[in-house]
């Protein structure tokens, strides 16, 4: 009740912005209340950019000959034909100049009237094409397909199922969304990859019984439009309080919806809603611009459709985005708490927003009144245990689904791994779902984003210790969404102890005051909270869209900044040398970007610019109005200045044609070079001086060893020492330069993302730190040649699409909180830590994730649920402050049984696979080797120790730890970790790379890849997505004893697809799907199907497009043929066979058995 | 005559060694702001202390105080090794930056710092003890 205007947001300051630079570095005094005048402040630097540059430019200003600008070409319309040889001779020659600071080349001079000829022409290029992009700018997002959903099916889909046309028109996707998005992102859909699938299931609203389900407390008994639900011995108790779209997200094809059973007694939450009696009807939802869950395009926000939004909600009193004053805005709201008038429809129909028994925070904040509710066989937190099994989609989705008999939960039932034949499940493993209330785990945040080993999470760190599994968080904090609440808000609400922003699990204590659920402080709810956007009611905080979706965005005010936000800024810094151009990289990189330079995320004030080097470092005056490209030539490494500060980084759509014209050209420029050395520690530096003033992303090309200036390097690999089983050295960086770099770049908000395109040992383990530590991501592409190696080439090329057109955040800062008691212990992937709980990403991209190690500080006695919450603060390419904020919730337990019960064994997986790398870099590998067999004894011998009344001469787990030895061993023969096998240090250090940075759906993949056998497709058990059929074939186990030679296979890796074609299989799938007559004819090197027009070519083919349209890189397929050469390549997966350096499956069970016994 | 300088160096050491170590969780959002600094504070400290303490050390050796030196030898021998195995870095220094937050490091270091806060204490101690004993004998 307390003035809640002014108070609450100037704290946001004091924690969230990050403190950039050295000038702020977090030693500013935390401001917790009252006006914070240094929020604003800007950095050093930032302000006055050009100071840096005083000296270099005078330097260059100075001596006319000592840096010459060197036309490109003498004639811009004659690119290709006269390519730049006369040039590149002379950069091959560059000692005739004796200037120790630059050295002075010559072009052909060309003809002045020439040039002033041909300069209006391209000026009046540059200007159309400059303003053309401008307009496009805004379609990236919508052109890519699969990743943002196009608005339009959503609201085709949407109108036409809610018979609600005419007031939709103003905002047709703010409309749908809200509908939608509570299924979208939970990605427990049966037959997996969500977006496919959600995709057919959005777009034909027959499919899913989404607003049927969602029609409200009316169906709380009969529950009508559900789907036939398989196992319907559930539904007696799902009578008794039964909340019908407690099921609703999961209840898609058949999947049985395994949680009802978990019956949550919510008599008091459900009371209100019920008199709410037109929530049965026709579904109809409106939003105001205020919070509007619109889909994750920016341009729905910023382009055309936000003046509609506007006009729209001019009509009732709402509070949108351009509406300052609290005040009058709370008076306008408290004088007309429901809309009035112009739209009539809207008031009739009072919004199912499908929540109706809701109010998570009530029963959050008492379980118990719910039990005095007067249910009969409600159980509350204190029930769950015997109604476990249904919880564990996994299991149940496994073990049948009359287990709501059986005492014991299915997650628990004791596997005897050792006479267990088909420990893999045919179908894809799916995240357990945390043991809670169905509301709650309807609201809780998409395992896809944000996972935790345990789902159960032990009440002291005794018991998990007694447990021995590892406790921690996987995070894919800035995955690609479909749909996403973005809340526009003055005041965002957040504790004002812990900072926290008000999520689903909060509780409400009255209307006026909630109480945080991560430090239990009790805070006012200020008054604009109070008005529901979404109802258009007053006096319902509860069912603002920040308390019914635990994965919201906010835009961020002003007080989140330190500095303007930044604009886009993109460098590409090239290697030009000899092997460079040997490779021919060049040419692919120049065509991918000529062909997404329009598609670059990013607004009319994006910038680009191009560095390359060799000995020396060349740069690009682009500036706008030049006839052409100007090479600057710097070579002087050991002190590198920049030629022209303020014409090397440009504006995109201002500089388009001179931009184009480099990128024709740069291919063929040093085609002739001999120039073997590589200074890429000083083209770095030189990167880094170019970058400070705004930040932006960098993106370095190397091939080779860096052999020149600062940073350089030396081979230390011992290649006879590739397959040694002892120790392997040199997995840490030889240098401290790169960190250094990165450090330095990370505090002026600069990623710099590495692609390594090497077929020589280039020192990995010391290259990566410049990612690693600039929050930049690394990509390697071993011995790759544009020509002799083609499919590595189409990799590039296809990863190089991904990068350019991918979403990107700048100056972004994460931060993990969670609830009082337990506390951060380590962090994994690519960042820097800068305080305990503050990470610092300079930038993030959608194909980064995250993990932390969990400790157990406090006994969690007092509390039966914990949360954790990610606040990642970021600048959009657009040049918005926006802050993604996910927010999960576990139950906490108190017997070892339930702890086990709640594994979610591919988590623990990826947390111990990130463990295990931290090991090997800081002790050793056979070290980390020990402890990842070890973190499979450990709990499996606690299991059976305490838990089972199995005879320890047998190796039990339970059910939901069964696949945790299989996928350690994977674990033990990736390249990461093998020993024994031939492993090139540089392929090993990647894998290590990967492991750290790839968010789990991509990680498992990689660990463990998925089997199938593609030759007898059938329609059994299809999907149908997007009109095409799609079989599913069931996952075999990798072992070469399901290798049948009358099959064809298909491994999924994740980033390459391998299909494997037995020598005798038969000749009907050779012919129909590979096009070749027989097994002999088949090329040895395939990277594509043909395009058939039989049954089962277009199956294959089909399954294959579903299974790369789930992944953002798009792998690449490699055909191998049974006895080629290249099937070791295709082995090395087979992890559960044994090799000469590895256990098989059985060998490694029966080790750690002994180990157990011991 | 060096037992009172060592007193005044010791009574310093004790002083830097201070901010480092208390680090007390009560109220997680202040606090760790101010570990923070300490840590920065103590990135600056380390090689004094190690050079004020390889110093001592000499200065036993001359004064030839075998049983005091004695007594310091393994710490002396702690910081070489301690110094040794630090991370690659090209600048002087003990704490890697991207790993100091690193909740392991930070808690071995502040342990770390606690020992040596005793070790230094009683050292000091039995330093007076020594400059008394030696100043009434003579």
């Amino acid at each position: 009740m307390s003035a809640p205007a002014g108070s609450p947001h100037p704290a946001a300051g004091a924690r969230m912005p990050p403190k950039l630079g050295g000038a702020a570095s977090g030693l500013a005094p935390p401001q917790q209340n009252g006006p914070a005048p240094s929020q604003m402040q800007v950095p050093s630097g930032y302000g006055l950019p050009h100071q840096n540059y005083m000296a270099p430019s005078g330097h260059y200003s100075q001596g006319p000959g000592k840096m010459t600008s060197l036309p490109l070409d003498n004639q811009c319309d004659n690119y290709y034909s006269r390519p730049y040889t006369v040039p590149t001779q002379n950069v091959g020659t560059p000692s005739s100049a004796n200037q120790p600071g630059a050295q002075q080349m010559y072009g052909r001079g060309p003809p002045a009237s020439h040039m002033g000829g041909s300069t209006p022409g391209s000026i009046q290029g540059a200007l159309a094409s400059a303003s053309h992009p401008y307009t496009s700018a805004s379609q990236p997002y919508s052109s890519f397909g699969n990743r943002y959903s196009s608005p339009a099916t959503y609201s085709a889909s949407s109108s036409a199922s809610q018979g609600y046309p005419s007031t939709c028109s103003h905002y047709p996707v703010s409309t749908v969304s809200n509908v939608v998005y509570p299924n979208v992102s939970y990605p427990s859909l049966p037959a997996s990859e969500p977006y496919g699938q959600m995709f057919t299931s959005q777009s034909a609203p027959s499919a899913r019984p989404v607003n049927d389900s969602y029609s409200g407390p009316s169906t709380a008994v009969t529950y009508p439009s559900r789907p036939p639900p398989p196992p319907s011995q559930h539904h007696h108790q799902q009578q008794q309080s039964h909340s019908g779209y407690s099921s609703v997200p999961w209840s898609a094809p058949g999947l049985p919806p395994a949680q009802d059973n978990l019956i949550r007694n919510q008599m008091g939450s459900l009371a209100p809603a019920n008199n709410r009696p037109s929530n049965n009807g026709v579904d109809s939802s409106s939003t105001t611009s205020s919070a509007s869950p619109l889909p994750n395009s920016y341009d729905a926000l910023e382009g055309g459709s936000y003046p509609d939004m506007h006009s729209s909600s001019a009509s009732s009193p709402a509070p949108d985005r351009a509406s300052e004053p609290n005040s009058t805005l709370a008076q306008a709201l408290s004088a007309a708490p429901a809309p009035t008038a112009p739209h009539p429809t809207k008031v009739a129909k009072p919004f199912g927003y499908g929540y109706p028994t809701l109010q998570p925070a009530y029963q959050n904040a008492a379980p118990p009144p719910s039990s005095g509710g007067g249910h009969p066989s409600g159980p509350g937190y204190s029930g769950y245990p015997q109604h476990y099994p249904g919880v564990n989609q996994l299991s149940s989705g496994l073990g049948g689904l009359s287990l709501q008999s059986s005492p014991q939960p299915e997650s628990l039932r004791p596997v005897n791994l050792t006479q267990e034949k088909n420990i893999l499940p045919p179908t894809p493993i799916w995240a357990p779902i945390p043991n809670l209330s169905a509301e709650l785990s309807k609201l809780n945040c998409s395992p896809d984003s944000f996972r935790c080993t345990l789902t159960n999470i032990p009440q002291t760190q005794a018991l998990l210790n007694k447990a021995k599994l590892p406790l921690g968080l996987l995070l894919h904090p800035f995955r690609d969404l479909t749909q996403l609440p973005v809340i526009t808000s003055n005041t965002i609400v957040r504790c004002r102890s812990c900072r926290t922003y008000i999520n689903p699990f909060v509780s409400f204590i009255d209307q006026r005051r909630w109480k945080c659920n991560l430090c239990y402080r009790v805070n006012d709810v200020p008054e604009e909270f109070l008005y529901n956007p979404l109802t258009r009611s007053y006096g319902e905080p509860h069912k603002r869209p920040e308390v019914q979706n635990s994965t919201v965005e906010f835009i961020a005010s002003s007080d989140y900044m330190l500095r303007p936000p930044q604009p886009a800024v993109y460098l590409f810094v090239l290697d030009v040398s000899h092997n460079a151009v040997e490779a021919g990289y060049l040419s692919v990189l120049c065509q991918s970007l000529l062909d997404n330079l329009d598609k670059l995320p990013g607004d009319s004030r994006t910038r680009i610019g191009f560095m390359t080097f060799d000995s020396t470092i060349h740069f690009y005056n682009l500036q706008e109005g030049l006839s052409q490209p100007q090479m600057l030539i710097v070579s002087d490494i050991d002190d590198v200045f920049l030629p022209t500060p303020d014409s090397l980084l440009v504006n995109l759509h201002e500089s388009k044609e001179l931009i184009k014209d480099l990128l024709n050209a740069l291919p063929n420029m040093f085609i002739n070079t001999r120039e073997t050395h590589s200074a890429l520690g000083p083209a770095l530096q030189a990167a880094f001086k170019l970058m400070s003033p705004t930040g932006g992303r960098v993106s370095v090309f190397q091939t080779q060893l860096p052999s020149l200036g600062a940073g350089l390097l030396q081979s230390r690999e011992d290649p006879n020492q590739r397959s040694s089983t002892k120790v392997v050295h040199h997995l840490g960086p030889a240098t401290d330069f790169y960190k250094k770099l990165a450090l330095d770049c990370s505090g002026q908000q600069t990623a710099v993302d590495l692609f390594l395109l090497s077929s020589q040992y280039s020192d990995l383990a010391s290259l990566a730190c410049m990612s690693k530590y600039s929050a930049g991501c690394i990509f390697y592409y071993p011995s790759f040649h544009s020509t002799h190696n083609p499919s590595q080439a189409e990799k590039l090329q296809k990863d190089l699409k991904r990068y350019l057109t991918r979403k990107i955040g700048f100056e972004a800062v994460m931060r993990i909180r969670c609830t009082k008691g337990l506390s951060m212990h380590t962090f994994h992937g690519n960042f820097f830590v800068r305080s305990t709980d503050l990470l610092s990403l300079a930038n993030i991209n959608p194909d980064a994730g995250f993990a932390v190690q969990l400790l157990i500080e406090e006994s969690l006695t007092d509390t039966s649920l914990v949360c954790f919450q990610t606040a990642l603060l970021y600048t959009s390419s657009k040049g918005e402050r926006r802050i993604r904020v996910h927010t999960l919730c576990l139950p906490v337990v108190s017997s070892l049984a339930d702890v086990y019960a709640g594994v979610d064994v591919q988590a623990a997986i990826c947390l111990l696979a990130n463990m295990a790398v931290d090991r090997s870099v800081s002790s050793s590998l056979s070290d980390a080797r020990d402890a990842l067999v070890n973190a499979v004894v450990d709990p499996l011998s606690a299991y059976s120790s305490v838990v089972s009344s199995v005879p320890r001469s047998t190796l039990t787990a339970p059910s939901s730890l069964k696949l945790l030895p299989l996928y350690v061993l994977a674990l033990l023969k990736q390249k990461a970790f093998r020993t024994g096998t031939s492993t090139r240090l540089d392929d090993r250090v990647y894998a290590m790379c990967q492991m750290k940075s790839q968010p789990l759906v991509h990680l498992m993949k990689m660990i463990h890849p998925n089997l199938y056998r593609i030759d007898r497709l059938t329609d059994e058990g299809a999907i149908h997505v997007n009109d095409r059929v799609v079989p599913q074939p069931s996952l075999q186990k990798l072992s070469a004893e399901k290798l049948t030679r009358e099959g064809a296979f298909l491994m999924d890796c994740g980033s390459v697809f391998y299909i494997w074609i037995g020598k005798g299989c038969d000749n009907n799938f050779i012919e129909n799907v590979l096009g070749y007559p027989d097994f002999a004819a088949v090329p040895p090197k395939m990277t594509h199907l043909p395009e058939l027009d039989t049954l089962s070519s277009e199956r294959t083919r089909s399954f294959i497009t579903w299974l790369r349209d789930n992944r953002p890189l798009s792998p690449v397929l490699h055909m191998v043929k049974d006895e080629s050469p290249a099937k070791t390549e295709f082995f090395q997966h087979l992890i559960e066979d044994r090799t000469e350096a590895a256990f098989s499956y059985y060998e490694f069970l029966i080790h750690i058995q002994q180990q157990i016994c011991k | 005559m060096k037992k009172p300088r060592i007193i005044a160096f010791d009574e310093l050491k004790t002083d830097y060694k201070n901010p480092i170590d208390q680090c007390n969780t009560l109220n997680p959002t202040v606090e760790k702001l101010k570990k923070i600094k300490r840590v920065k504070i103590a990135l600056k400290l380390v090689l004094p202390e190690y050079l004020i303490h390889a110093f001592f050390c000499v200065m036993f050796l001359c004064a030839a105080e075998w049983l005091t030196l004695g007594l310091n030898m393994p710490l002396l021998a702690y910081h070489i090794w301690r110094y040794m195995s630090r991370p690659v870095m090209s600048g002087p220094g003990l704490y890697d930056p991207t790993t100091i937050m690193n909740a392991d490091i930070l808690a071995y270091c502040q342990k770390e710092g606690w020992c040596k806060l005793a070790f230094y204490l009683l050292a000091f101690f039995y330093y007076l003890y020594g400059m008394i004993y030696v100043l009434v004998s003579s």
